[in-house]
């Protein structure tokens, strides 16, 4: 426990000196928390979406009416169960499900979209969605009734997008602060990894870029305070996440600089790996307002599924059970870099 | 305590032998040299005593605890001097407060406490490496080329610090590919050429002159 705190300490300490490490850490999740403040509307492009029958009479006709005939001129939609429409819905893979009525061809009953109320960005401009879907059915001489059932709780853009700065945070900790300053110690790992395990190396390396994450993330909850605007709640789900989500963003980050031998160009790619994350996982933008074809790369980023854990539990409060596969996925993601990463630095350690 | 036992060791880094079949006894209390040129094995062989590298065939036995101070200190050049001698003091398995000021006092760093390492001459730099290097109050000493890059003052003081470990009743093992400036102080030697160990013997009381004699003879004999 000594030693732990000796190394943290130190870590403590090469921070604190450093006036652009200090300023980056301080200081930037003041301005994502102004920036994100601002965030006013977007028109959703290529959204995923469901359609679903409104009732078991709903004619096959209809539904590929709805489905290729008019929504597909303006988003990315894919016929489900009602029940899988809802599952994707929560977990954000869909962003919104249309329910088709029984003789909408004939321009009979009610069309009705169904948008999360917590999926902010497109919840605020489902009134866009109705005039597209209007349009678009207009153009076929249709002027069926369409109705707009927000479902879930209404959050504020700056509560959809507060686990995303969370993300960031943590990536920066565990992508650039941590990792940058490992390479920068090439010389002096050497004679610590000769005082101390190789376990008690890295989780003074985990332990200090949680701590970091921590302070960035308080320092954003105050900022946001003080505007009087809500975050995001602070439950035991969320908490796991943010916990197992910085330790995997840290070994992924050392696993990158000790597999490349502490070498300058393993900062770069740390770099090239934090953009990819920061422009795919949903940071800045959700993923399904990206062009299609650029939709699929989120998919194989474990922080996507991070973040969607973060803003599922700590802003909709949702349960653990429909997102165990999720949570698997992280889980394996630490414990796969964790396990990578104690390899390449006993690969250092014995040359 | 202090002994060194190498037998058979050896090291390679892929198809690079580095350290082939060393054996060598090292008597505890004795300054041992290694000499040879560079690219010889010597910092490969003190690393692998060090606990920094592993042999890739062969074992050693150390009696007691080693202390490292490498060729190019190894040390957090934004802190001080102090703070690295507490950082490194803090994770040594062994060592007390009385030890580290002695250690201090002897390497001549009372004055130097608060200044940057980073900011510090070559000469004093490889001071508190060796400094770092011993916090631990260690039975074995191991110092890589020690005197490599100093002016005649910083070579002075170095071998000061090695006649200090000795009255300590250390075992001090040295490579150095100048072994001139360890005349008079070395008690063995150990001539190393590609990996080997081309001669040994005792140099106890000898001179500059006659150990680089010696030297230059054994590695005649190789070529």
């Amino acid at each position: 426990m000594a030693k732990l705190k000796t190394l943290i300490g130190r870590e403590a300490v090469v921070i604190w000196r450093n006036a652009v490490m200090l300023l980056l850490i301080l200081f930037l999740p003041v301005a994502l928390g102004l920036v994100f403040a601002t965030f006013k509307e977007v028109i959703p492009k290529s959204t995923p979406a469901s359609v679903i029958p409104e009732t078991p009479e709903v004619s096959e006709a209809d539904m590929r009416f709805a489905t290729y005939s008019i929504l597909s001129h303006f988003c990315s939609p894919s016929i489900d169960s009602r029940e899988d429409a809802f599952r994707k819905l929560s977990r954000e893979e869909s962003y919104f499900v249309v329910s088709v009525p029984a003789g909408m061809r004939e321009g009979k009953g009610v069309v009705r979209v169904y948008v999360d109320s917590s999926l902010t960005p497109l919840a605020e401009v489902s009134d866009y969605v109705v005039e597209v879907l209007k349009y678009e059915l207009g153009q076929v001489g249709f002027h069926t009734e369409i109705v707009v059932e927000k479902v879930g709780r209404r959050v504020m853009p700056i509560e959809y997008f507060a686990p995303g700065v969370v993300l960031l945070v943590l990536s920066i900790a565990g992508l650039l602060v941590i990792p940058f300053s490992t390479v920068k110690e090439q010389e002096v790992i050497p004679r610590v990894l000769s005082s101390v395990s190789i376990a008690q190396f890295i989780t003074s390396k985990l332990i200090f870029s949680l701590l970091l994450a921590l302070l960035q993330v308080a320092i954003f909850f105050i900022t946001e305070s003080v505007l009087e605007l809500p975050v995001m709640s602070i439950n035991p789900l969320s908490v796991f996440i943010f916990f197992i989500t910085s330790l995997a963003l840290t070994s992924s980050g050392l696993l990158v600089v000790f597999a490349m031998k502490l070498s300058n160009v393993s900062r770069h790619v740390c770099s090239l790996i934090f953009g990819v994350v920061v422009a795919f996982s949903g940071t800045l933008y959700p993923p399904g307002f990206l062009p299609t074809y650029l939709q699929q790369i989120p998919k194989v980023i474990p922080t996507y599924y991070a973040l969607t854990l973060l803003r599922s539990f700590g802003v909709k409060g949702a349960e653990a059970g429909i997102f165990m596969d999720y949570m698997l996925i992280v889980a394996l993601w630490f414990i796969l870099s964790f396990i990578l990463l104690y390899y390449f630095v006993r690969r250092f350690r014995d040359g | 305590m202090g002994e060194v036992v190498i037998q058979g060791v050896s090291r390679c880094f892929g198809r690079k032998d580095a350290v082939r079949e060393v054996s060598l006894r090292i008597p505890s209390g004795c300054v041992f040299c290694i000499a040879g040129p560079n690219g010889s094995g010597k910092t490969t062989l003190l690393n692998i005593l060090a606990g920094v590298l592993k042999q890739t065939e062969g074992r050693f036995e150390v009696k007691g605890s080693v202390g490292y101070a490498y060729q190019h200190p190894k040390l957090w050049e934004e802190l001080t001097v102090k703070e690295n001698i507490l950082f490194f003091s803090n994770l040594a398995e062994r060592g007390d407060e009385e030890w580290v000021k002695k250690v201090i006092e002897e390497m001549g760093l009372g004055g130097l406490l608060d200044e940057n390492v980073g900011e510090l001459s070559s000469g004093t730099r490889k001071r508190v490496e060796v400094a770092v290097g011993i916090l631990s109050n260690p039975d074995v000493i191991l110092l890589d080329e020690p005197t490599a890059g100093l002016d005649a003052e910083a070579k002075r003081r170095v071998i000061e610090i090695i006649k200090f470990f000795k009255k300590e009743g250390k075992t001090v093992i040295i490579t150095t590919h100048q072994l001139e400036d360890f005349g008079g102080v070395c008690d063995r030697l150990a001539v190393l050429n590609e990996g080997r160990v081309v001669s040994e013997r005792d140099v106890r009381g000898l001179g500059r002159e006659e150990l680089m004699r010696i030297y230059t003879g054994s590695m005649g004999k190789v070529k």
